[in-house]
């Protein structure tokens, strides 16, 4: 899954999944079937709030956890590479967990694992608002489970200071 | 080692685009973990499954307060492999073209770039607890 950024003749420039981030590469256009979207995120971290975009229509907004000063939600355009729907919905993550292709800029491992900038629910709303997490996104569950069911894989992502 | 020797090293990348396999914590932070061995340096490898495309159908919510238009939607296009891995060339430094287009072999992988660059020290201190 990728993100196309440009072309040239029969190669498509597109994002890529790779520390650091913003990084991009070029793929043989044969190789992948190219679809569209309308659908856009945008992260305000400066106001906490999240606003999804369907074309010139917002599709929802809600105000969001950000990650903490020492463990910022890094800046720039990523994109939604996958959605997890999690066995303990209830859980810190909540039901649903939307990664990015971004990663941390802060933490060089997280959890044994690389740190993946993912949207997901929350089992504290109260933090919301806030500067709480590790560079994840927090929202409302519902919020989370409308987003999961109509983003697609691809969906860009532009976090703004 | 900076980031441009890294890509100039890196002059032609190799990445399997295979599925990133993602697992999760029940702790309570917030960060979220991608499973290590995602990138893969088998290029010969034959293709393996194929990818099913995303389309967009779902209805906006039906309480969507709408915004004034100011022209056409953007869009946004997305690539799907349709197998299971697609190579994924670095751009060559200073040229628009991309690398391995002249038909020249693709020597480094992104996996061994990759490894360098977790492998580069934190530039930040670790957080306690961060898990």
């Amino acid at each position: 899954m990728f993100a196309v950024t440009g072309r040239d003749g029969d190669w498509l420039k597109v994002q890529i999944s790779a520390r650091p981030n913003h990084q991009e590469g070029w793929i043989r256009a044969a190789d992948v079937t190219v679809t569209t979207t309308q659908y856009r995120m945008e992260l305000d971290l400066s106001a906490f709030r999240l606003t999804v975009y369907n074309g010139n229509d917002v599709l929802t907004t809600t105000n969001v956890v950000i990650g903490t000063d020492r463990t910022q939600t890094p800046v720039g355009r990523y994109f939604l590479n996958e959605s997890i729907k999690h066995k303990n919905a209830g859980g810190a993550y909540g039901p649903w967990v939307l990664s990015t292709n971004g990663y941390s800029e802060w933490l060089d491992l997280f959890d044994g694992g690389l740190p993946v900038v993912a949207f997901h629910g929350t089992n504290q709303p109260g933090l919301i608002g806030t500067k709480a997490s590790n560079g994840c996104v927090r929202m409302p569950n519902d919020v989370v489970t409308l987003l999961a069911n109509t983003l697609p894989a691809g969906t860009p992502v532009d976090i703004v200071p | 080692m900076s980031r441009r020797i890294r890509l100039l090293l890196a002059a032609i990348l190799v990445l399997a685009a295979v599925a990133t396999g993602c697992s999760r914590s029940d702790d309570a932070g917030s960060g979220y973990r991608l499973a290590s061995g995602q990138l893969v340096t088998d290029t010969t490898a034959p293709p393996s499954t194929t990818s099913t495309s995303t389309t967009t159908t779902a209805p906006a919510a039906p309480d969507a307060p709408p915004t004034s238009a100011q022209g056409p939607a953007p869009t946004f296009d997305i690539a799907t492999a349709k197998v299971g891995r697609v190579e994924v060339f670095a751009l060559r430094p200073g040229s628009a073209r991309p690398a391995g287009a002249d038909g020249s072999p693709a020597q480094a992988s992104l996996a061994a770039v990759g490894q360098a660059y977790t492998a580069t020290p934190p530039q930040h201190e670790p957080i306690p607890g961060s898990g």
